[in-house]
């Protein structure tokens, strides 16, 4: 309980954004919205529906400006953290269409998402993204990439890896938990702002 | 260890990657809404997640999609902040909110600063309070500012949000920018609530008092300063000690670690105070 975290630098304008202020939004644009964009790509392999995402997710950043909460984390966390949670909600929404389809024409879009999927450090940038994980095993590593940059679930996970369910949870929670404590050392993360 | 069992506490750090199945995030979010621990390990999971994103380098469509959202402002409405999250009608709103990631963190009593008392006269106290600019009313929308320390000494973290969002949700809270902003102190600010008699210092941008030095508060009234409180930390809001009352402006002077009985030093930022 003894962690500082540095004062938010968007905490400033998004207060101004809250009030409806254009070029404060701007500024939280210009910061946020290349983060958004990587992850929303990340999860979705398709650049196009990469901006659609982030259009949204920059909109909804302004229409609930007023409710953000710097106590729930920064800006930047809280926009990526939408930007994720709507790239794996479309994600699993086309998988699922994809799988009814699959029942009738034997899955031609499902092998190629898995294909691409699989090389999910390939197309991020995967110095950085190694960086910032390097606390971590391999296995939590494979995990922890494959869950989130990849948007895919525990059950995913384990079907995908041949590994029992529990045990994918239990890389995911390590695995996670180093990289927070990596963090809160002040351990050089990638990413950031460029 | 394969065996993989701690309970509901368990589901935070899936919930934190969106790796749960469906079935599963109600009772993530359930736990949550009930486990300080988890609540934090999330906010930091996020934070640390968010780090490891590379940032999209910039692409000859970056600059199409900027322009597209920057036009679509327009066509959406920005909701009213929620000032009451536990009233029946915003709990929706607030459970859709914690869904998007904006999980509330928990809020501590509320701390009652004691009132001190000390005057001295100051010369430039006069020439300041006539000085006092337009004060933006910004009403709701401050509740954006709630707990903008980040301080994770839980305790007086929460202690401090729950100030905060105290005088944040006040119908007459104020948010007052630095006048006689001095290097480093042109984005403070100070949000004030007369109703409540409270006033925090939200240091946007201001650097750590020099060694042995520290920053003081002030509560301006007329020919007097009252001390109202020091800090050195650049990282954390401060919640101003003793009430507004009929102050006219709060300041803030750098002084001798401790800090002093009456100002030394011209202060480096004022906030005019409407009455
Ligand atoms: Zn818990």
């Amino acid at each position: 309980m003894e962690r500082e975290r540095a004062v938010d630098p968007l905490a400033a304008p998004m207060a101004r954004v809250a009030a409806g202020d254009r070029d404060a939004f701007g500024e939280v644009y210009d910061a946020v919205a290349p983060k958004v964009l990587a992850v929303t790509r990340a999860v979705l392999r398709n650049p196009s529906m990469a901006e659609e995402v982030t259009q949204e997710v920059l909109l909804e950043v302004w229409r609930q400006a007023a409710r953000y909460d710097p106590s729930a984390g920064s800006v930047a966390a809280w926009a990526t953290t939408i930007g994720h949670r709507r790239a794996v909600d479309r994600v699993r929404s086309v998988r699922a269409r994809e799988d009814r389809e699959d029942r009738v024409v034997a899955g031609e879009g499902r092998v190629e998402y898995d294909e691409v999927s699989e090389q999910v450090l390939q197309h991020e940038d995967e110095a950085r993204v190694r960086k910032a994980l390097k606390g971590l095993t391999e296995l939590q590593r494979e995990a922890v990439v494959m869950a989130y940059w990849g948007g895919r679930t525990s059950t995913e996970i384990s079907a995908q890896l041949g590994v029992p369910v529990p045990t994918v949870k239990t890389r995911l929670r390590d695995g996670l938990q180093r990289l927070r404590g990596d963090l809160a050392r002040g351990e050089p993360a990638a990413g950031g702002a460029s | 260890m394969d065996g993989y069992d701690g309970g509901a506490h368990a589901l935070t750090p899936l919930y934190a990657v969106d790796a749960l199945e469906p079935g599963e995030v109600a009772a993530a979010e359930a736990h949550l809404d009930s486990c300080v621990t988890c609540r934090e390990e999330l906010v930091e999971v996020r934070e640390a997640l968010a780090a490891a994103v590379a940032d999209e380098p910039a692409e000859p469509s970056s600059a199409a999609l900027r322009a597209r959202v920057m036009a679509a402002l327009d066509d959406v409405p920005q909701l009213p902040a929620l000032t009451a999250p536990s009233a029946p009608d915003d709990e929706l709103a607030r459970r859709r909110a914690q869904h998007e990631g904006a999980d509330r963190a928990a809020s501590g009593p509320a701390p009652r600063p004691g009132r001190s008392r000390g005057t001295a006269p100051r010369r430039w106290v006069q020439g300041l309070v006539a000085a006092a600019a337009a004060v933006v009313v910004a009403g709701a929308a401050v509740t954006g500012y709630a707990a903008l320390q980040w301080r994770a000494d839980a305790q007086s973290a929460q202690q401090v949000a729950q100030a905060i969002t105290e005088v944040a949700g006040a119908p007459d809270a104020q948010m007052v920018d630095a006048q006689a902003g001095a290097d480093g102190w042109g984005s403070s600010r100070v949000m004030v609530s007369r109703s409540l008699g409270e006033a925090v210092l939200v240091p946007t941008g201001v650097e750590d008092a020099p060694s042995g030095r520290t920053w003081q508060l002030w509560f301006v009234s007329g020919g007097d300063a009252r001390p109202a409180g020091t800090f050195t930390g650049a990282g954390s809001a401060a919640v101003l000690s003793g009430a507004v009352d009929g102050a006219d402006a709060v300041a803030v002077t750098l002084e001798p670690a401790g800090g002093s009985q009456a100002p030394t030093t011209t202060p480096v930022a004022v906030y005019p105070l409407t009455a």
